[in-house]
């Protein structure tokens, strides 16, 4: 099975997706009871935003302009938390810099 | 001890260009006369740098872009007059290379050491060969012996019962492994001469029965194991010639992952693994012990083999289970398995290097020797390699998972939708990775010590 994004609609030409099939995975939402599903491929998912982000990136050809819109708020929330979380990674990749060469030096003076 | 002290500082090195480029050139860790660092040190080293480049890759979150790299191709046509000289020159030379080997298995020097066949078998093509395969092309399908000589045959074209899948190559596989490991098929020509001879008779009786795109499809086991190594590297061929790309870049591409094909890269994975643990001095006492309490040893080594494949695929679903959580999705456990499976072709292909490449060069000038006077019996000459290149295969080993992660992490933007969830999806993987590195390197660090009772 696999989700085809032809720009047949030229409303829709200036959004770009992928420019190969996506295949559309196996999924398995048993025991989820609020799953929301694409329109599209039907592939569910466990929140609307994620829908939403997934509509906008696998099917921008197909989606109305109101999907297109819900797209770009969902990317626009995400990029704060992504800003967030990347600080929080540079912290991380600092921290782990040096932790490193400080034990360097600590091991082979101690050792 | 000088070279862990190299790998420490080239680990180092790497572990700081991914925070700051400009503090790995200017630090100069290397000009400071420090002590050794003692090897578990460097172990972590070596999880922290993989731990490390996945912070790294994360804040790459930009899908086009990954795609653009991941994408990029250099197309070199070549004209179907050469291709074909090309293709029918290489199925002769293969052909004849095949008697050649199973002739002087049986017909030149008893004693392996300057016996041809020996060399080229183990240091040319499961050595050499095989790293060609990976860091250059697939160059198999051209060269394959045996696929050449079924084309020749009749063929009757039974159904390849679809159940059974990749299952026979698995077990193939696994099956060699174990066969190189527990029999001296590594240094006996006359008992090469039988497996070779074995093997040529099963592949094309299969080929013959099943006809040879089901039998070299699903169950010819050294086939399966160049395509997928042969998946990494960066000369594909395609329908008009061939396409350069970057190192790996092909396994990023979302396909469709077939169902079987998880249960053979795992198995390549662990089949790497395997070799070298056996050879490890730990590994030694654990046999002499287990076979002191009556394990007999040709079924110690047989479980061991079973046992660490079932690990390998029991935590490799754990984490593709944890993945799904992680990244709060609804895709399958399985999918998600099926999914990433590729990316472990890089860590499977390092490792192969590290354990290999030192093993090739040095008898890469006997390996010439016996091959220019296949008859005559020669002393052993050993190419000498320098003290720093033990510390090489560590940086090998950590390079195949730097391949892996960045593999991983191109495939997780296009399972998962946004950015944040396909960074969520890596972090069981990641986690795995660190361990797996650690592993690795000790293995590949160990003095060799011969596997005992076989």
């Amino acid at each position: 099975m696999t989700a085809t994004t032809d720009t047949t609609d030229s409303e829709s030409e200036k959004r770009s997706g992928p420019t190969f099939e996506v295949p559309v995975p196996e999924t398995d939402a048993s025991g989820v009871e609020d799953s929301v599903p694409c329109p599209y491929c039907d592939r569910p998912f466990r929140r609307e935003r994620l829908r939403d982000l997934h509509v906008g990136e696998v099917h921008p050809a197909e989606c109305t302009d109101e999907e297109y819109a819900a797209y770009e708020t969902a990317l626009d929330d995400e990029k704060d938390d992504l800003f967030t979380f990347h600080m929080q990674i540079v912290v991380t990749l600092g921290l782990l810099f040096f932790v490193f060469v400080f034990s360097y030096m600590g091991v082979v003076t101690l050792l | 001890m000088r070279t862990r002290r190299l790998v420490a500082v080239v680990l180092a090195v790497a572990l700081a260009s991914f925070v700051d480029p400009a503090m790995a050139h200017a630090s100069g860790l290397g000009s400071q006369d420090a002590g050794d660092a003692p090897f578990w040190f460097v172990m972590v080293t070596g999880g922290g740098v993989v731990g490390g480049s996945f912070l790294f890759a994360t804040l790459l979150t930009d899908h086009e872009a990954i795609r653009m790299v991941n994408a990029w191709r250099l197309r070199v046509p070549v004209d179907g007059r050469l291709r074909r000289a090309v293709v029918a020159l290489a199925g002769l030379a293969s052909v004849a290379a095949l008697a050649g080997i199973l002739y002087v298995a049986f017909a030149g020097p008893a004693n392996g050491q300057s016996n041809a066949a020996v060399l080229v078998v183990w240091a040319g093509w499961w050595a050499g060969y095989t790293i060609s395969v990976y860091l250059l092309a697939d160059t198999w399908p051209l060269v394959d012996p045996w696929r050449r000589i079924a084309g020749l045959l009749p063929r009757f074209d039974r159904r390849y019962p679809e159940r059974f899948g990749s299952w026979p190559a698995v077990a193939g596989l696994l099956g060699l492994v174990w066969l190189e490991v527990v029999s001296p098929v590594s240094e006996n020509p006359r008992l090469l001469g039988v497996v070779v001879a074995g093997y040529t008779v099963v592949t094309l009786a299969g080929a013959v029965v099943f006809g040879p795109d089901a039998w070299f499809g699903h169950v010819d086991p050294i086939a399966h194991a160049f395509r997928f190594f042969g998946r990494i590297a960066p000369v594909q061929r395609t329908d008009d010639g061939l396409a350069v790309g970057l190192p790996a870049s092909t396994l990023a591409h979302p396909s469709e992952p077939a169902r079987d094909e998880t249960a053979f890269i795992v198995a390549l994975l662990w089949a790497t693994t395997y070799d070298g643990l056996v050879s490890t001095g730990p590994w030694a006492l654990a046999a002499e012990f287990l076979v002191g309490v009556g394990v007999p040893p040709l079924l110690l080594y047989l479980g061991l083999l079973v046992t660490g494949y079932a690990l390998f695929r029991f935590v490799y679903r754990v984490a593709s289970a944890r993945a799904r959580e992680s990244a709060e999705s609804l895709v399958s456990p399985g999918y998600v398995a099926r999914w990433f499976a590729p990316a472990l072709l890089p860590i499977a292909a390092g490792y192969h290097v590290a354990h290999f490449l030192g093993y090739f060069l040095q008898l890469s000038e006997q390996l010439l020797r016996t091959v220019s006077a296949p008859l005559t019996t020669t002393t052993i000459s050993l190419v000498s390699l320098p003290g720093w290149f033990s510390s090489l295969q560590l940086v090998f080993v950590v390079a195949g998972h730097l391949f892996a992660i960045w593999v991983a992490h191109a495939l997780s933007f296009e399972l998962f939708p946004g950015r944040l969830q396909p960074i969520r999806s890596q972090y069981p993987f990641t986690f795995v990775m660190i361990f797996y590195t650690m592993t690795s390197m000790w293995i590949i660090a160990q003095p060799y010590t011969p596997p005992p009772y076989v």
